[in-house]
């Protein structure tokens, strides 16, 4: 009896926990409706408004009341652009009835109520029954953005022996269209040249090193052609990078 | 004793159930990995088609009609494609057509990466994922990302090309017929007929076959995922009549194989045909090929005067060196035109690596070669076929670390080259430098370097850029050196250089560099300048960056400035 109430007790526990994960339980199919007649305002970017539905970039469409009121969110007047994709706007929903009452328009984003992918899933109009999806891979790397912050990029390279003294080097990159000469270093001593690139968390591009042009770009130490290098800017506040060229094209 | 054991039983219980919480239902689930996108393209048509190349993206507003790599065909009001995510959108009154059916919806999202296309149908409101193309099976209800149909903003960017139609190759090019191209961010071109943007990132898509010039720029007029056609407009203040078109094709094979072909100038009568070409046979092979072809023709009709040389060269990598078979063949002329001169080397060159001496520091590399020489000297001469030999080596120092902060290294090459006939033809190098740090972001380097060519019989030297004959000019040459058409009439000739070089970047945004330099020649021949160059680059706008750069000579004949300055507009 003692065993059974463990038991029990310990299936319950289970249950708590998997409820609480973080990890399980992100999803918002699962949530309540709140049984509070509050209505409820969300806001995201509009990808369409047709047939009675306004349908936001998460892919959720929310069906439109028929005496649904539509204007500009500054203005609170109908707005003078045309609501095309891209456009951003706050709805109202009424719970009771899932449909949306208000909704109020921007071309900037706002901030107003929750985001779309909150709204409890039995707002939002869709037909069949919710099922996962295989999740997709995260990029290799992040996309860089506006937001990202900078990272200040040193990048030294040794050149080989024969590297006349009185030449510059450069850096090509596909970012530049392979530019001979996109970035110029710095001579530091003989053997060696550095530059210092500030770049957003996240770039990432493709790069050799030149004298200056495609007739002088960088070899593989057998002096077969080499693969481009890879710079990735992952994050923090700076980065060093120590390379080696071996030969030049144009260099026996 | 058995509420201990209770007790126990209940920890265990609930560890497993943490650990299956943290490590059970989760990490079970399917993760799709990208794959590679293949080649075939997007095509785009709409009102005004925009491409952002900056932000890597193609936006495409009214009417915008796109017809997917898989056959598909999607309308509807808005198009974005996002080069880097290889994620394109389609969003308001969107129909879409298959060869399974047409459906109407709110927008269409395909992540080509991942062979996953979502859609959201309005008859009734749903969900729908495609997999795989496989338009006939819909995955009803399945959840999507919550960025799945965003419209990225352009953040208020000029659009570097606008159009009404595009093709898109996610992987290397977008082309627009016509196209509208912003110059600089401020110059709007006229329409032009066509235009490509090749963003790949196979550096082959860099090598070019175009002489330099003081002014070129390209138009990009062609492009697949493996070919670039392009018109230059091109200055060059060298030439009688300054500015001509040029014009340049590559065609990329992948694994860094290349061909390039041009025709420089298009429009003169002095032309330059160019070719170009890369092939790696495998992993520890490649060749490679340069031709040239020298024409006086007006328009294209039949030349009057014609000549040019081809360059073969084949190289086999061995475990630390590799192996160089070269053969050059030049046409003194192609018009039948008396007994032409047609030098033809033919020769094996083997050339270590740069390997360690012990624990020195040291590198040394080590290179020998034999060739055989037809009609080294013409046809005039008595000797038509020449043996060439040669053996050389080349050590370099480290930078060791000297007293108050400096930096020394050093370079010393050597190589001795016999002809049957008999002549024999010593040159040596040796550099020295030193450099220090003067301050944060501030670098001075000191350079002496000395360079002597010993010839048993100096003018009959025979100079190739046949990398096999031992004798092939290279970049330190100075005057008095072997350099190529100037052969030297002294037994022992000797060049000295001397300079400084300092640089300075206080900031990613600027650098400032110049070079004093004096080279002294023995005995003297050509005049030789003592100059000061100083250049000057700086961030102008968005990625682009100025390069002003101009000489000043002391004692040059009555020379002073340099003629003109060096002004260079690039893209980082």
């Amino acid at each position: 009896m003692n065993a059974r109430l463990i038991a029990a007790a310990a299936g319950a526990l289970v249950a708590i926990v998997l409820a609480a994960s973080p990890l399980c339980s992100m999803r918002a199919d699962a949530a309540p409706v709140s049984a509070a007649p509050a209505p409820l305002i969300a806001s995201g970017q509009v990808v369409d408004l047709e047939r009675g539905y306004i349908v936001f970039a998460t892919g959720d469409a929310f069906k439109l009341d028929q005496a649904v009121r539509i204007v500009d969110d500054r203005t609170g007047t109908a707005p003078s652009y045309p609501i095309a994709p891209g456009v951003f706007a706050s709805i109202t929903i009424d719970p009771a009835t899932a449909l949306v009452t208000d909704v109020r328009t921007s071309l900037d984003p706002l901030a107003e109520g929750m985001p779309i992918a909150q709204i409890p899933r039995a707002l939002v109009s869709v037909a069949s029954a919710p099922k996962r999806n295989p999740d997709l891979a995260p990029p290799k790397g992040m996309l860089h953005s506006q937001l990202s912050s900078t990272v200040r990029v040193t990048i030294d390279v040794e050149v080989p022996p024969e590297t006349p003294l009185g030449d510059d080097i450069y850096i090509t990159t596909d970012s530049s269209g392979w530019n001979a000469q996109a970035i110029k270093m710095q001579r530091v001593n003989g053997r060696h040249f550095r530059i210092q690139v500030d770049l957003k968390a996240g770039t990432q591009f493709h790069y050799l090193f030149t004298r200056g042009s495609w007739q002088s770009v960088e070899r593989a130490r057998s002096g077969l052609a080499r693969d481009a290098r890879t710079l990735f800017v992952p994050g923090g506040d700076s980065m060093v990078l120590d390379a080696t060229v071996y030969r030049w094209a144009d260099i026996q | 004793m058995v509420r201990a054991l209770t007790h126990k039983g209940l920890f265990i219980v609930i560890a497993v159930a943490c650990g299956a919480v943290m490590f059970g239902p989760c990490a079970a689930r399917a993760v799709e990995e990208p794959q590679p996108v293949g080649d075939a393209p997007i095509k785009v048509s709409a009102s005004r088609v925009e491409y952002y190349s900056d932000l890597a993206l193609v936006i495409a507003r009214g009417d915008a009609s796109v017809e997917l790599p898989d056959g598909a065909a999607v309308h509807g009001d808005v198009f974005l494609m996002d080069l880097r995510q290889q994620r394109l959108v389609v969003a308001g009154h969107v129909t879409l057509s298959t060869r399974d059916g047409t459906h109407s919806g709110a927008a269409f999202a395909d992540f080509l990466a991942f062979k996953r296309a979502y859609f959201i149908p309005l008859d009734p409101a749903d969900r729908w994922t495609y997999l795989a193309s496989d338009y006939a099976h819909p995955q009803l209800g399945r959840q999507m990302p919550g960025d799945a149909f965003f419209l990225t903003g352009s953040g208020g960017h000029h659009p570097y090309v606008v159009g009404k139609s595009a093709i898109i190759d996610p992987n290397a090019y977008v082309s627009f017929e016509p196209a509208i191209v912003d110059v600089l961010d401020v110059l709007p071109t006229p329409p032009l007929p066509s235009y490509v943007d090749n963003f790949s990132s196979d550096p082959s898509f860099g090598q070019n076959s175009l002489p330099g010039a003081t002014l070129d720029a390209p138009y990009t007029f062609y492009g697949t995922a493996h070919s670039l056609d392009a018109f230059h407009l091109r200055y060059d203040q060298s030439l009688p009549v300054k500015g001509y078109v040029a014009y340049e094709h590559h065609a990329v094979f992948g694994d860094q194989g290349y061909a390039v072909f041009s025709l420089v100038p298009a429009t003169q009568p002095d032309k330059q045909w160019n070719l170009l070409a890369y092939d790696p046979a495998g992993p520890d092979d490649a060749f490679s090929l340069q031709a040239q072809l020298f024409t006086t023709q007006s328009g294209f009709a039949e030349p009057t005067s014609a000549n040019g040389f081809v360059d073969l060269r084949l190289l086999h990598v061995l475990r630390q060196s590799s192996l160089e078979v070269d053969a050059t063949d030049m046409y003194d002329t192609l018009l039948g035109q008396g007994q032409p001169d047609h030098p033809s080397i033919v020769g094996l060159d083997w050339s270590s690596f740069d390997e360690p001496v012990w624990r020195t520091g040291i590198e040394l590399r080590l290179r020998s070669g034999i060739a055989t020489i037809h009609d080294a000297f013409g046809v005039g001469s008595s000797r038509r076929d020449v043996l060439s030999e040669h053996v050389g080596a080349t050590a370099a120092s480290p930078v060791l670390s000297g007293p108050l902060g400096f930096g020394f290294n050093a370079t010393a090459g050597a190589m001795r080259t016999w002809l049957d006939f008999p002549n024999t033809i010593d040159t040596a190098t040796f550099a020295v430098s030193a450099a220090r740090a003067l301050a944060p972001r501030v670098y001075s380097t000191l350079t002496w370097s000395v360079g002597t060519l010993d010839a048993s019989s100096p003018t009959q030297v025979v100079v190739s850029p046949n990398v096999t004959t031992g004798l092939t000019p290279t970049p330190l040459s100075p005057n008095g050196l072997p350099v190529f058409g100037v052969p030297s009439i002294y037994r022992r000739t000797t060049a000295r250089t001397y300079a400084l070089i300092g640089s300075w970047q206080p900031s990613p945004e600027f650098q400032f560099s110049t070079t004093v330099q004096k080279t002294a020649y023995s005995p003297v021949q050509l005049p030789a300048p003592l100059a000061v160059t100083a250049t000057a680059r700086m961030h102008v706008m968005k990625s682009l960056y100025l390069s002003v750069g101009r000489s000043y000579f002391f004692n040059f004949e009555g020379e002073r400035w340099s003629p003109q300055f060096v002004l260079q507009v690039t893209g980082q």
